[in-house]
């Protein structure tokens, strides 16, 4: 109370922030809040997110400014300190996203890292009245990202906050910088602003460089996968999608059916030309159709014989009986967006990559797989349930909730060609609904063990809700591991000259590994590792059966790649079946309806093993398919990350070695390093530009300063400072200098010889090397 | 050939050097100070000592006064000092039947007020005017007075009771303020042995420089050229002691032009035609010691926070 007003005044200003910059700072928050709306779930709890966050640097602000007062000589402590605040606020922002997360919010990686830096940005400004330097940074930050936003966004919204941001900011530059034009105009410069050549020149070139990458990578047709803005989401064209990086929609879409893609079957010509598809007719749609083999110590077989048995083949295959692993090269086919809606067997929402199963192999006899009618005790062991809650009744599996399964996910199918009764089922598949539906008798196994439906088909337009399990491959490591039986179906090898080697191979792949998934694991790796994938590179009856073919060529197509690692596991002692259904992946995403869309591109194959006896893991063994999905913990990912690099560093010594060599260099080196660089450009600026010779030296003793660990303050003049480690060598370039910028009646008097002289001989005087020794002994 | 030296300053470098050598020979041990005066000196300023009794702030400014050959004039002021007593007065001349005026001690080339805190407000501002403008006005008529007019006050920091204070206005006329602070124990030694014997009283100073010199000097010095760039840091510095939290009154323009042209003499004094960066940062604290008042405080650490607020120009193009 008894301190003077002016003095009080004088405080207020020091501890508060610029209130224009406050303002730009707040515009610039409530700018990103406004571009995160749409993607958000619930724009409530992101209101209420910014409502939490922004008030907290100014509370941080009025606990530290009385600390302050207080104890102003530390200053260094406490900047250190705010510092180290700015951390940990975007640590905090981090935390925030996490929880929100768990809770089934949150934003994608790249809105996380800007609202990161947003929040930053907003720190440093509330802090700049203690941290005047941060008052820039701040500022700059802001306008950055707003520039950004705004060339991101297409919402209207956002253009007039950042309308009036640049308003704001602009009112703040002018205020800032306007007595400096003002005199700068009065003492008639042409110029206005100092903007140097390089600076325009740089800029240029930045800007060329960016637009030619963003031209080079924005995906120009819809087989590409979304790149850009938001490399972590699907998709494939468009900028508006509402649920691409949210992850699993929330079935509008799909139910309103008022979008294009949704009616566009019906409508389409081709669609009603084209009659329902089966899984036969789409996997020779994608595979093409099963080729003849000569059965071998057969003879002469009149044609007429062999043009019967492969039509038994193909009755066979039509059946969905079996599969032949020896087929014609496909034909390269890619279908445009437009054809892919209208050809669509299904359309799915929810994450990718995901599997949807329609049937399984069990018998192998080295061409052909075929299905088996499984003996009861083969069958799955539980029923299938129908409950009832207060909503919509859910058929459910009845499987024991084993550790390993520590998550779940769900997806919405909504059936359009395909023609099937079997349950487009995702792995681990743990309850279903169909609208409406409560007839307990309506689903059912059949008798491969496959979820199916009563009828011939599944209706189109049937919109069917599924829950999955989600594994955790490290859990599922340490699980107690049943073996299969050697009567069981699940471990059929054919008996033919292959059968060795796939043993041989099994055991060779797996010696070392703990029983269970780790197997399982080394053998899928391995095939993916030092197997080809090629489509074209399909079996022919030059070889003894497909899997001798497979590994004598070192690749297949995919089928073969799933063919032989079943075989491959089953050798292992792991029950393992063969799957036939569709793999989603993120580029099958069309972002214009928000769903991804099933073709015939999708059909694929692939092993799943059962460890426990109750759940079939899908395992993923062709190179460049995405491995089936899985949880990991942070810490897993941490230790998994870890045990990579290492791997790394053992398998790359020399790499590593020299990496370090390279790195400690650096370290130890790179005041050296970055003098002898700055020399060079000394040398060269020199001889080419005698007019700058002063100018470039003056910068190059200054950086020797800098890395001498002895910069010179801004505050200090060059004579002072350059004379303190050698007087006689500083004092001849230090008059000069000073002449060339301090006396304009003398400047014309400057003769280049002296110049170059003065130049030479500090640059050889004030050595690093003697900077740091001369300089230690003058402080001492 | 040292390309930084005026082209005719090596005729004056001698006399310079002659009256340095004088006083530092009444001031011994105290070079620093001795440069500081002679800078005051050259810049045309007005000089303020601020110091305890006994220090040799008398001997320097008669020593000072002595090397220039000028009159010296001493005011030993008191509170009873009128200010008539330092301007002069007119007095009635019976035999000329008309006044007369008589000249006070301001009209001589160095005028020490001792102790002038010790006089009263309107003694100390009859002051001003010779001071600010050297001219006097009495009784509507205004006589100039010497054009190398230089007045070298005293106080004592150390009495406060029956002192008044200067008044802000008055400090900023002045154009230094020293401190000449003890010597150190050898030149204490030497001096003593000065002291011994009569010899000291035969010690006459011959004057090392005329008026007419000393007047080109200053003529010398106001043209040393100060570019825009170190003006504009000038001016950046004068900001930052307005904007600094714990000065209570910044800097003046008038207080700037004074700070520039100690600055000029000292660039001059360094055998250089131009000021630099550094020129302005030497003479900062002797300048701003007297300008920057805050009296809970000492200046220095405040005066070095302005400097290192405010970057030296480097490249002006």
């Amino acid at each position: 109370m008894s301190q003077p007003k002016g003095l009080q005044t004088t405080r207020s200003l020091h501890c508060f922030p610029q209130m224009d910059l406050v303002l730009i700072g707040l515009l610039s928050v409530i700018v990103l809040q406004i571009f995160r709306e749409p993607t958000c779930r619930w724009v409530s709890a992101l209101w209420l997110e910014s409502i939490l966050l922004v008030p907290i640097p100014p509370i941080a602000l009025m606990v530290a400014s009385k600390w302050w007062t207080t104890t102003s000589t530390q200053s260094t402590r406490v900047s250190a300190l705010i510092q180290a605040g700015a951390l940990l606020f975007a640590g905090l922002v981090v935390f925030v996203q996490y929880l929100s997360r768990l809770s089934g919010l949150g934003d994608p990686t790249e809105i996380v890292l800007m609202m990161m830096l947003q929040y930053v940005a907003w720190y440093l400004i509330i802090f700049s009245s203690m941290i005047p330097s941060f008052k820039k940074v701040g500022f700059v930050t802001c306008c950055a990202l707003v520039l950004f936003i705004c060339f991101m966004s297409q919402q209207p919204a956002v253009f007039i906050v950042s309308f009036l941001f640049a308003t704001s900011a602009l009112w703040r530059l002018l205020s800032n910088y306007w007595s400096r034009l003002n005199d700068k105009a009065l003492e008639g410069k042409s110029r206005m602003l100092p903007v140097s050549g390089i600076a325009i020149a740089s800029t240029l070139l930045v800007i060329a460089c960016t637009s030619s990458i963003v031209w080079a990578v924005v995906p120009k047709n819809s087989t590409t996968s979304l790149s850009g803005f938001s490399p972590f989401s699907g998709g494939d064209e468009g900028y508006e999608d509402l649920f691409a990086r949210s992850g699993i929609g929330d079935g509008n879409m799909l139910s309103a059916g008022e979008n294009a893609s949704s009616a566009g079957p019906v409508e389409s010509d081709q669609f009603i030309e084209d009659t329902q598809p089966s899984i036969y007719d789409v996997v020779v749609k994608k595979y093409s159709a099963a080729t003849e083999i000569k059965k071998q110590k057969t003879r002469a077989v009149s044609l007429n014989v062999r043009a019967k048995h492969l039509d038994e083949v193909i009755k066979s295959e039509q059946s969905g009986k079996s599969f032949r692993t020896s087929r014609k090269p496909p034909s390269d086919q890619t279908l445009k967006l437009e054809n892919r809606i209208s050809k669509a067997l299904f359309y799915v929402e929810g994450s990718a990559p995901v599997r949807f199963s329609i049937d399984c192999f069990h018998h192998f006899d080295g061409w052909d797989w075929s299905k088996v009618d499984l003996d009861k005790k083969d069958l799955p062991k539980s029923r299938i349930r129908l409950t009832e809650g207060l909503r919509e009744p859910w058929y459910q599996t009845a499987f024991p909730k084993k550790k390993f399964l520590t998550t779940n996910r769900a997806h919405r199918i909504k059936i359009l060609r395909l023609r099937t009764n079997a349950l487009p089922a995702p792995p681990l598949i743990r309850a279903w609904q169909i609208a409406r539906v409560n007839d307990a008798s309506l689903f059912g196994y059949d008798a491969q063990g496959s979820v199916i439906m009563d009828g011939k088909f599944i209706p189109s337009h049937t919109m069917i809700d599924t829950v999955s399990d989600v594994p955790n491959y490290h859990v599922l490591a340490n699980e107690t591991t049943l073996l299969a039986k050697p009567d069981s179906p699940f471990s059929q090898i054919p008996q033919n000259e292959s059968k060795s080697r796939v043993e041989r191979l099994a055991k060779e792949w797996t010696q070392g590994r703990q029983l269970g998934w780790r197997q399982v694991e080394a053998i899928v790796n391995r095939l993916r590792t030092e197997f080809t994938h090629d489509e074209v590179l399909v079996a022919t009856d030059e070889h003894s059966d497909s899997v001798e073919s497979f590994l004598d060529r070192r690749g297949g197509p995919a089928y073969q790649f799933s063919s032989v690692a079943t075989q491959i596991l089953r050798a292992a002692g792991y029950k393992t079946r063969l799957k036939r259904g569709f793999l989603v992946q993120a580029k099958d995403y069309d972002r214009t309806s928000g769903q991804s869309i099933v073709t015939f591109e999708n059909v694929h194959m692939w092993p799943e093993v059962c460890l426990d006896g109750w759940h079939w893991i899908p395992v993923e063994p062709t190179p460049g398919y995405p491995i089936p999905y899985n949880h990991l913990t942070l810490w897993q990912w941490l230790k998994g990350q870890a045990s990579l690099a290492i791997y790394w560093v053992k398998d790359n010594p020399i790499v590593t070695l020299l990496s370090a060599l390279v790195l400690g260099c650096l370290y130890w080196f790179c005041w050296e390093l970055l003098a002898s660089i700055s020399w060079l450009s000394w040398v060269l600026v020199f001889w080419l530009f005698p007019s700058q010779r002063l100018k470039v030296t003056r910068k190059l003793i200054d950086i020797r300063f800098w890395a001498a660990g002895f910069p010179r303050p801004e505050f200090v003049g060059i004579s002072d400072w350059f004379s303190k480690p050698d007087h006689q060598a500083a004092k001849q370039f230090c008059d000069l200098w000073q002449i060339e910028n301090f006396s304009r009646v003398q400047k014309s008097s400057l003769q280049k010889k002296n110049v170059a002289l003065a130049c030479q001989q500090i640059v050889s005087g004030l050595s690093l090397q003697r900077i740091k020794s001369n300089y230690r002994t003058e402080l001492t | 050939m040292n390309a930084t030296k005026f082209p005719n300053q090596d005729a004056y470098a001698s006399k310079v050097d002659a009256l340095r050598m004088q006083l530092n020979s009444a001031l011994v041990g105290k070079a620093e100070v001795v440069e500081q005066v002679i800078t005051c000196l050259l810049a045309k300023g007005h000089l303020l000592f601020d110091d305890l009794p006994g220090l040799g702030k008398t001997t320097l400014a008669k020593a000072l006064a002595a090397s220039v050959g000028g009159n010296f004039a001493r005011v030993q002021c008191t509170p009873d000092l009128l200010p008539s007593d330092i301007t002069g007065f007119n007095i009635f001349d019976q035999k000329s039947q008309s006044f007369q005026f008589r000249e006070g001690p301001v009209f001589s080339d160095f005028l020490l007020t001792d102790e002038i805190n010790r006089a009263t407000p309107r003694t100390q501002s009859a002051l001003f005017e010779a001071m600010a403008e050297r001219q006097v006005t009495i009784d509507n008529k205004t006589t100039p007075l010497s054009p190398t007019f230089m007045v070298i006050a005293t106080q004592n920091p150390v009495e406060s009771h029956g002192a008044y204070p200067l008044p802000e206005a008055q400090l900023d006329r002045f154009a230094v303020k020293l401190s000449i602070g003890y010597p150190n124990a050898d030149d204490e030694v030497s001096m003593l042995g000065q002291f011994v014997g009569d010899e000291f009283e035969k010690n006459t100073i011959e004057p090392a420089l005329s008026l007419e010199d000393l007047s080109e000097l200053q003529a010398f010095v106001a043209k040393v050229e100060v570019c825009e760039p170190v003006r504009r840091y000038l001016v950046e510095l004068g900001t930052a002691t307005r904007e600094h939290p714990k000065v209570e009154l910044g800097l003046s323009p008038r207080g700037l032009i004074i700070w520039q042209r100690v600055a000029q003499s000292f660039a001059f004094l360094k055998g250089r035609s131009f000021v630099t960066p550094d020129d302005i940062q030497s003479v900062a604290i002797p300048v701003l010691k007297l300008r920057i008042g805050n009296k809970s405080e000492a200046c220095e650490p405040i005066i070095q926070q302005i400097i290192e607020s405010v970057a030296v120009p480097n490249e002006t193009n």
